[in-house]
């Protein structure tokens, strides 16, 4: 056994990441390498990542004891071989493994970041995601419940974590997905697949879901824990096919064509009606078949705590019904799709295989790269616009908060970049969600995007339960509110109060901000909260439309200027666009 | 024979504006018709030299008057010939329904751009009941997922009556195609980013049988040929590398510059005939703008207009437009040593700045602080992380002044008169709501260049810093064009996105160097004839080689107990014959 850090690595599907895990398990680092090559969703070899990651943390890539890859590329070129159409798609998918080397992770790994290949070990797919959700858990022992569209084979995946171990109990394999069968539904609503899923969830509650049973009538769960999906609908095959047949549209209407404009909430053409039904009742079935497995999960293991992840469990309205209907004990790992892969074959080998003893549970992911001062800066010099330094965090946090409570949108970059795709008062927009005014402005002149896309809160943790309906209100580390992961209802008498934050049925995807974990953040909601007696801010993520977040000082700075923001405070420095 | 339909003089400037209105005049009233796009004031789009989509009609096909008052509206763009090709294909479409043809070819297609393409043709005609033909096998799988529903088919149906063309940078072109073509049954429209730019018939657009007269460049030596077969025409030449492609907004010669005419009566120029030569990247090659917009054509024609006399005798003006996009200042001067040798230029600017910094961004560390070498990245050299650092921004910046310095120095001692302009950047201007968006949009089609424009107001500030250092003692051979340009306010659409100008743009530094020259030109004297050149010499073509080959692939597969995989490998290489190169030995995976 060598001794030293270890790196995980994801890449080649979407959203392509590392992490650097200590040998004792801390981690050290973690990014996913869109924030540094501003490519969303890249899926490319993470070099920059983890040149940067090795920069922050004085890691000499050639110390590493590890490379651990979260996938078995071969494995997966076999499904392909096994599901793919015909010869020809075979071919255009072996010919574009060829001309990227993809299955050679070894050297790719090798020539990429200079490490020797004798150290790059390969785990699976769903083995990777149950450990970067149990290792970070703040349980001993829990289920562990994967569900993504597909990694080697697997689709679902059930397994028993306790202390250093995780043992595989069941399984669902292709082409049963039920990541995919959302998926297929996401492209069918006009959305892109692996993109607009979370579009499709926001749909939702403007529709009625009056197809939910007959969705879910087309899952047959079997005794052996895995379920079977019928295919009559669908075509997840390989090749380039759509995800769905001419059947899914005989029987729900046609498509929704990619790009149409949202209606006006006062005159909702019949088209889009059924749309937002069909999205209601595919995000209804998908809740039940998740409720139906985490309980499945807890029976067959005998444990009340339950850890999830994989792409399905970024699905932050389901997480809600887990949280109020099954258990409060459950922890979704921030990154949870395929970037948290990297997270997981690290702390696997570090725990699984080197035996070392587990951390505390996660309990904030600033994990990515810090913004200081002197960068701060230096961009604000380079910048056009009028800046100033602010003396203390106090004046900045105040300083802030009165620029929010008057309805100004303020950029906030501070300190590392936030693992996994939410921004949590790292590298947020902040606006204020006392209007609807705010939110309008946030939609269509800084995030350019669709009208009915909700906000989220961000609410101190001491005042979080006088403002939210929370199914735990001790909210410990790891807790899914912590990481903006579970959807609850906001308090009926505080509705009409945030109506900026509060989605059409009610709902909020709340985060819940720790003085310990995020003391900056904290201060500032409190500072607004001495401002509007409203301990609540709308928060979203700092990006430019169709732009990973910004992570460097000088990416804010671009995004501030593209954007109508009013200011951007980077560290202690406030940026602004008044004439001095 | 190719029949290429020419604009009449005058209606470039104007063109995509009255295109639109046009259109919108003939369609706007018809039920369920409008224009897919093609708004003048809407956000643009890289990839200035290919046109980009072709659909022009709405979801219900108009009546036939409506097709014939469109037909007059497009009667700017036609010959003779062409009118009698629109007349025939009114006729065939008045009668039946086409069925649309999407050739997207790959080659050097950025994946987002097909997908736009595709999401906007499911849009307009998802409902159309007739397949739609995607001419290549790579992008109908793009095309399929973005249909969602619509008939996508690879093969060209017996039946079509009509189809619409989207051009693309593919140098292969189904013999069906150019069938459809010959029989006038096949239009293509060019666009320019959105903007419409002309609407003819396709045969011009085929670069598998390019205009004899206007194409011939990509035919003139093997390095050319080579070029035009690859997708963005870019191809490794033994000195460096050159962009050889069909570029529709005004010609380019055989190495990628925009020079229209041939070179060999300037060697033998009287002395009252002066030649500038402009150098630089794609800032003075003029991506998106036509020929005759480029500030080279401006100053040539301005330059020519003033009627400047020297001992009473008329001076008259070349300009020539060596920019190549891409290139930096080190690029500029071996293109000067390899075709300024025999023309002798009176005057060489060297507009540039941008690419220098640029590259430098993502040049091996070691060539550029000991050799000052910069250059494009390689294909497939991903691996570099963009990141600057004080360090490297003043290795950046002295490496360019170094290789500008070298720059002036052969310029001078070929006789000839030095000027650097440094070019603008946007990030110097309040920008329009044009330029805001063409960002925008340039940033989410090009997001490699994300970081790289973050930086821009540091490189900015730091190379005029130095460079006005540099300028010390030669004021008249430094222009620092972000001045002018940062004057202007947000009411000016100068730039097309980052750095690309607008004609607005161009026009500006036309005027600024032909005032700069007005000043200088009394005191340059006019050039003695060169000596001959000799003849070149045959160097052997440069080919990639792949990392893998089927055959290892098939071995990893059979090492890692995949049996059934390894022997499908097998056969498929030995079919297909693409075996690749061998040798290396097949790896396991060390499964954890």
């Amino acid at each position: 056994m060598t001794a030293g850090p270890v790196l995980g690595v994801a890449c080649d599907y979407h959203d392509s990441a590392i992490a650097l895990v200590g040998s004792d398990g801390d981690i050290l680092f973690a990014a996913e390498e869109e924030r540094f090559s501003r490519r969303k969703h890249d899926s490319r070899l993470p070099v920059r990542a983890a040149r940067i990651a090795f920069e922050h943390t004085g890691v000499d890539p050639r110390d590493l004891a590890a490379v651990v890859y979260y996938e078995q590329p071969l494995a997966k070129l076999d499904r392909l071989h096994r599901h793919v159409g015909d010869d020809s798609a075979f071919e255009g998918i072996v010919r574009r493994w060829l001309a990227t080397s993809r299955a050679d992770i070894p050297g790719r790994l090798s020539r990429g970041l200079g490490i020797d290949r004798a150290r790059v070990a390969l785990l699976t797919h769903h083995l990777s995601h149950a450990a970067s959700a149990f290792y970070c858990s703040p349980f001993e022992e829990a289920a562990v419940v994967v569900i993504d569209g597909v990694g080697e084979d697997e689709t679902v995946s059930l397994w028993r974590g306790r202390g250093l171990d995780l043992e595989p109990v069941a399984s669902c394999v292709f082409p049963h997905s039920l990541g995919l069968f959302y998926s297929a539904f996401t492209a069918f609503l006009g959305f892109e697949v692996n993109e607009g899923e979370y579009k499709v969830m926001g749909m939702a509650p403007f529709g009625r879901p009056r197809w939910a049973e007959e969705l879910l009538s087309e899952f047959s769960f079997q005794p052996d824990g895995s379920f079977r999906l019928r295919q009559h609908w669908f075509d997840f095959r390989p090749g380039g096919r759509l995800p769905y047949t001419a059947g899914l549209a005989e029987r729900f209407g046609p498509p929704r064509p990619p790009g149409t404009d949202f209606p006006q909430a006062t005159d909702v053409p019949a088209d889009w009606q059924r749309w937002f039904d069909l999205a209601a009742s595919v995000q209804v079935c998908a809740e039940e078949v998740i409720l139906r497995l985490v309980r499945d999960a807890l029976q067959r293991t005998g444990l009340d705590a339950v850890c999830l992840a994989g792409g399905v469990a970024l699905n932050s309205v389901a997480n809600g019904r887990v949280n109020r209907e099954v258990t409060s004990r459950l922890f979704v790992q921030p990154a949870a799709g395929d970037a948290g892969g990297a997270l997981g074959a690290a702390l696997w080998h570090v725990h699984c295989r080197n035996r070392r003893p587990r951390r505390q549970a996660m309990a904030s992911c600033a994990l990515g790269r810090a913004v200081d001062f002197e960068e701060a800066l230096a961009a604000a010099r380079a910048g056009a616009f009028a800046w100033r330094v602010l003396p203390d965090e106090a004046t900045l946090t105040s300083e802030v908060a009165r620029r929010l409570a008057a309805g100004q949108v303020v950029g906030w970059v501070q300190g590392r970049s936030e693992w996994g795709p939410r921004a949590l008062g790292q590298r947020s927009i902040l606006a204020s969600p006392l209007t609807v005014e705010a939110r309008d402005m946030v939609n269509l002149k800084i995030k350019y995007r669709e009208p009915f896309r909700p906000f989220a809160p961000s609410v101190t943790k001491e005042a979080a339960a006088d403002w939210f309906d929370l199914p735990d209100q001790d909210l410990p580390d790891g807790a899914a509110e912590r990481f903006m992961l579970s959807v609850c209802p906001v308090r009926a008498d505080r509705r009409d109060a945030i109506p900026a934050v509060t989605h059409v049925d009610g709902s909020a995807r709340v985060h819940v901000v720790d003085r310990q974990a995020s003391p900056l953040y904290h201060a500032l909601i409190q500072a607004f909260g001495r401002c509007t007696r409203v301990p609540v801010l709308l928060n979203t993520s700092f990006n430019v439309r169709g732009e990973p977040l910004v992570d460097s000082a000088a990416d804010a700075m671009l995004a501030f200027a593209l954007t109508d923001l009013d200011a951007l405070a980077i560290d202690r420095i406030l940026v602004t666009k008044e004439t001095s | 024979m190719a029949h290429r339909v020419d604009l009449p003089p005058g209606l470039r400037q104007s063109l995509a504006d009255r295109a639109v209105a046009s259109l919108e005049a003939a369609f706007g009233q018809a039920d369920g018709v409008s224009i897919a796009f093609g708004r003048a004031d809407g956000p643009v789009f890289n990839e200035p030299s290919y046109g980009d989509l072709a659909i022009l009609l709405g979801q219900d096909w108009p009546t036939g008057d409506q097709l014939l008052a469109a037909a007059e509206a497009f009667a700017w763009t036609a010959s003779d010939l062409a009118r009698q090709r629109l007349d025939a294909w009114l006729s065939v479409v008045c009668s039946s329904r086409p069925t649309i043809v999407l050739w997207a070819a790959g080659i050097g297609r950025e994946p987002s751009t097909l997908a736009l393409w595709a999401r906007m043709v499911a849009q307009r005609f998802r409902y159309w009941g007739k397949p739609i033909v995607v001419v290549d096998e790579g992008a109908a799988i793009t095309v399929r997922e973005q249909l969602a529903g619509g008939e996508v088919c690879t093969a060209m149906p017996a039946d079509v009556a009509v189809a619409v063309l989207f051009l693309a940078d593919s140098l292969v072109v189904p013999r069906e195609l150019v069938e459809m073509a010959e029989a006038g049954r096949l239009w293509a429209a060019d666009f320019v980013g959105q903007r419409l730019m002309k609407v003819q018939p396709t045969a011009t657009g085929f670069r598998a049988e390019p205009d004899p007269t206007f194409a011939r460049h990509l035919e003139t030596h093997r390095f050319s040929r080579s070029a035009a077969k690859t997708g963005g025409g870019r191809i490794p030449f033994p000195f460096g590398d050159i962009r050889v492609f069909d570029n529709l907004l005004g010609p380019t010669d055989a190495f990628g510059h925009r020079i229209g005419g041939p070179l060999e009566d300037l060697a033998s120029r009287t002395s009252f005939h002066l030649v500038i030569a402009v150098f630089g990247g794609s800032g003075a090659f003029g991506p998106r703008c036509f020929h005759d917009e480029t500030f080279a054509a401006r100053l040539e024609r301005r330059l020519n207009a003033l009627q400047l006399r020297r001992d009473s005798q008329p001076l008259r003006f070349t300009v020539l437009n060596f920019g190549r996009s891409g290139v930096a200042v080190l690029q500029e001067m071996i293109h000067f040593l390899l075709f300024c040798h025999r023309i002798r230029p009176e005057i060489v600017i060297s507009h540039s700045g941008m690419n220098d910094l640029g590259l430098a961004l993502s040049t091996d560390p070691y060539l550029l602080t000991a050799h000052d070498i910069t250059y494009w990245e390689p294909e497939g050299a991903e691996e570099r992380p963009l990141e600057l650092s004080e360090r490297d921004l003043d290795d950046m910046v002295s490496t360019y002044l170094r290789r500008l310095q070298q720059f002036h120095e052969i310029v001078q001692a070929s006789g000839a008169t030095f000027i650097h302009g440094l070019q603008p950047l946007s990030c110097v201007k309040q920008p329009s709501r044009q330029e805001k968006l063409g960002l925008i949009e340039f940033l989410r089609y090009w997001p490699d260049y994300r970081k790289a424009v973050s930086y821009h107001p540091r490189l900015v500030s730091a190379l005029r810093r130095d460079l006005a250092q540099w300028a010390a003692g030669r004021e008249e051979a430094y222009i620092d064009f972000n001045l002018p340009f940062s004057a202007r306010g947000a009411d000016a659409t100068l730039f097309y996105d980052h750095c690309h100008l607008t004609a607005e743009g161009h026009a500006l530094v036309a005027d600024i160097y032909a005032k700069r020259l007005v000043r200088l030109i009394p005191a340059i004297p006019g050039r003695a004839p060169p000596p001959s050149r000799p003849r070149g010499v045959v160097l052997p073509d440069c080919g990639a080689v792949a990392e893998m080959s089927i055959t290892t692939l098939a071995e990893a597969a059979e090492a890692n107990g995949f049996a059934e995989l390894a022997s499908r490998l097998a056969t498929m290489g030995t079919e297909s014959g693409c075996t690749g190169p061998v040798g290396k030995s097949p790896f396991t995976y060390p499964l954890e």
